[in-house]
């Protein structure tokens, strides 16, 4: 099967990173001292790229103007990567640039004209504009992407790269200069030559750059493969000094995330969130998700409840995420006739953690111990828990005393007896061991459950009926 | 906004049939609105069946034949361990599988009673908070997550109307049940579905109950409900010895034939 590939150039990767930070428009990102990318807003006034900083602000006073940052834009950029890997198991991507081979999966996806429309959707929703072409190898889909071309016939692209103005070509100046000035306009008129006469008359870098173009030699770039954890940043416009404002540009990242196990089937057991400051200090934030979490709108809550308590020790200006624990996604299917609950019980337990703390949430578990303060156990909620078919034959209390309470010689004259004894005797073999005498009576109507020490003969209370 | 007059026609009809005509277009029955238990209905028979509370006595009095299905009840006792628990734990033994929450208990639950009750430990969640508005807000999360069955609150102090309205909210939306604990001094007006006041009875293993105040229904007079006295103060039934059933190894099986049989 002959091999198509979709290339998309993403103009506007630095304005979309800009905007994730928090940029407000008319705006344009400056690299150099020169405008790299004006938003639509920007254009209208008279903004383009290439332009000198100083131009710009002389035709607009409301303009602003953002640095640019790499950092994030290679985020977007990888993140556009994972969303391609769906379609396609050989993508590549840079700074600029996406390529993703479609040929193996346009039956799959309803033919290229329907797996354009997706990836260009996507691109154009997540990241801005962009340019877009097919081409039968990755350096000529990259090059018909520059010149707009647009095709959706493989053989017609072919043809069409014979015709391609040799002035186009993304080659150093000079050389272009010295191609025009010996008369050669198009790639046909270089393919005139045979290759030891090109590379013995030109730089070897022509010769490479076409028989790369002209698919004579494979195509060696890297592509991209799924990562095993997932780590990005985002660079925020403006230092900020409220942790609760912070949520929106998480968001950003959080979205990544999500995108990242949807394509892995995986849920979230557990991310990090750093915060750094101007001098490259970091406070990381670091939040657990109980039984994991897949959804962005389910992890926003317990943030939201973590950026509450916290407060920033300086200004941030960089936030990274990072997340390297995972899980299998179990998918839960709801009864259709049942009205649905609201969220799942992992989504609650991680809000009530989140705001209450770790130590908030308990459980009851049972011992295999016949001390009633040793078989009766308060754990963390979500351990596993022993329950043992056997009942007890002898009534327990509902109340437990965490340690038993003495009782003075004149509280027993008050009580009723009921029932007892039932004789507990255990750890004898230990210096705390006990042996206990349980009787169950009533004292002014409540009932209570108290026991005599018969190593020291004294009486305690130690449960309620209640 | 209702000026139509309310048509009954009875006779016949086994169902009374209300409607109440709004607008003139929009036409509700009072039976939608019976169910909602906004409106009083003296004779009529209970609508909407509730949650059993596993006391016959007390099905009888509470206006739904039970607790409410969702919603707020609050429950006064003078001091912790009066018998709340032994009130609750019945009708929470036939509950669904979904969480039992206990937010605030003021003494520690004894994991093997509540077994002993027929409760799966693993529902039960404690929750522990330091002030009255973390509280509030993890009793209005876990009422209306809809994956509650029932929670107890013991809380600090009576929620004001506002708050209470909320919960109330809550718990209609996420279908829950919840109970607050609490002693005398609290407003009697407090906006709940029922008050259930208890007391203890002279008799040992009693207890008083009465419903002060319930929606749908009218007060009622108090009654003894025997709560513990059957499994407490019958004294134990002497058991015969137990022996363990005897596990006879099954007879070795000798094989005699030759194990090696000679090729003939």
């Amino acid at each position: 099967m002959k091999r198509q590939f979709i290339a998309i150039l993403a103009d506007d990767v630095p304005l979309a990173a800009a905007q994730i930070g928090g940029a407000t428009t008319p705006c344009c990102v400056i690299e150099n001292q020169r405008v790299l990318c004006a938003d639509p807003n920007a254009e209208k006034l008279g903004i383009h790229p290439g332009m000198s900083q100083g131009t710009a602000i002389a035709l607009s006073a409301d303009l602003t103007l953002y640095p640019r940052h790499l950092a994030t834009e290679q985020g977007l950029m990888q993140g556009l990567a994972q969303w391609a890997y769906r379609h396609s198991s050989w993508v590549h991507w840079n700074e600029d640039c996406l390529i993703v081979e479609v040929a193996g999966s346009e039956k799959l996806f309803g033919g290229l004209e329907s797996l354009w429309q997706r990836l260009h959707s996507r691109t154009l929703r997540h990241i801005g504009r962009c340019r877009v072409a097919l081409g039968p190898n990755p350096e000529a889909a990259v090059l018909l992407a520059r010149l707009e071309w647009q095709t959706l016939d493989v053989n017609q692209a072919q043809e069409w790269l014979t015709k391609i103005p040799l002035t186009r070509l993304p080659l150093n100046a000079p050389l272009i200069q010295r191609l025009s000035a010996m008369g050669l306009n198009q790639i046909e008129s270089l393919l005139a030559f045979s290759s030891a006469d090109l590379a013995r008359r030109f730089p070897i870098e022509l010769k490479d750059y076409l028989d790369r173009l002209l698919g004579r030699k494979p195509d060696l770039r890297p592509t991209w493969t799924p990562q095993e954890n997932f780590h990005s940043t985002l660079s925020l416009q403006q230092a900020c000094h409220n942790a609760q404002a912070l949520a929106f540009p998480i968001k950003h990242l959080l979205d990544q995330l999500a995108n990242f196990l949807k394509t892995r089937q995986w849920s979230c057991l557990e991310f990090t969130l750093t915060f750094i400051n101007e001098d490259r200090q970091q406070q990381p934030l670091t939040l657990a998700l109980g039984q994991g979490l897949h959804r962005t709108e389910a992890m926003i809550e317990p943030l939201k409840l973590h950026l509450n308590k916290i407060t920033l020790s300086a200004p941030v200006i960089d936030i990274q995420l990072t997340s390297d624990r995972f899980r299998v996604w179990r998918g839960e299917t709801g009864d259709l006739m049942k009205p649905q609950p609201k969220d799942t019980q992992s989504e609650l337990l991680i809000a009530l953690q989140a705001r209450l703390g770790k130590h908030a949430l308990q459980g009851l578990n049972l011992a295999a111990s016949w001390l009633p303060e040793r078989a009766n156990i308060q754990q963390a909620f979500g351990l596993d828990v022993q329950e043992p078919g056997v009942t007890y034959d002898n009534i327990r209390p509902t109340w437990l005393l965490p340690t038993p309470l003495p009782m003075a010689p004149h509280d027993l004259k008050t009580l009723q007896w009921l029932r007892g004894p039932e004789r507990i005797e255990a750890h004898w073999w230990q210096d705390q061991g006990g042996r206990r005498d349980y009787h169950v009576a009533s004292q002014s109507g409540a009932l209570v459950w108290v026991f005599k020490d018969l190593r020291t003969q004294q009486w305690y209370l130690h449960g309620l009926f209640g | 906004m209702i000026f139509g007059q309310i048509i009954a026609l009875s006779g016949l009809t086994k169902h009374k049939v209300y409607t109440v005509y709004i607008d003139s277009m929009k036409s509700i029955t009072l039976q939608s609105l019976l169910d909602q238990g906004t409106v009083w209905a003296g004779e009529l028979t209970p609508r909407e069946k509730g949650r059993t509370t596993g006391h016959t006595q007390l099905d009888e009095l509470l206006a739904h034949g039970g607790w409410p299905k969702q919603g707020v009840v609050d429950i006064q006792v003078s001091a912790p361990g009066q018998g709340e628990l032994q009130l609750l734990l019945p009708s929470l033994a036939q509950a669904d599988e979904r969480l039992w929450v206990w937010l605030d208990p003021p003494l520690q639950p004894c994991a093997q009673g509540i077994r002993q009750a027929g409760i799966a430990l693993k529902r039960c969640l404690i929750l522990r908070t330091e002030n009255a508005g973390d509280a509030l807000w993890a009793l209005e999360r876990c009422l209306q997550s809809g994956c509650v069955d029932s929670a107890l609150a013991w809380l600090r102090r009576p929620p004001n109307n506002k708050a209470l309205r909320r919960l109330q909210m809550a718990a209609e939306t996420g279908g829950t049940l919840a109970h607050l604990i609490h002693d005398e001094h609290w407003p009697a007006d407090a906006g709940t579905h029922a008050r259930v006041a208890l007391w203890p009875s002279q008799t040992a293993g009693h207890l008083h109950a009465q419903i002060v105040r319930q929606r749908g229904g009218p007060q009622q007079r108090p009654i003894v409900m025997p709560l513990l006295a059957q499994q407490a103060c019958s004294p134990p039934v002497p058991k015969p010895a137990q022996l363990g059933p005897v596990h006879l190894d099954p007879q070795p099986r000798l094989s005699l034939q030759p194990s090696l049989q000679l090729a003939l």
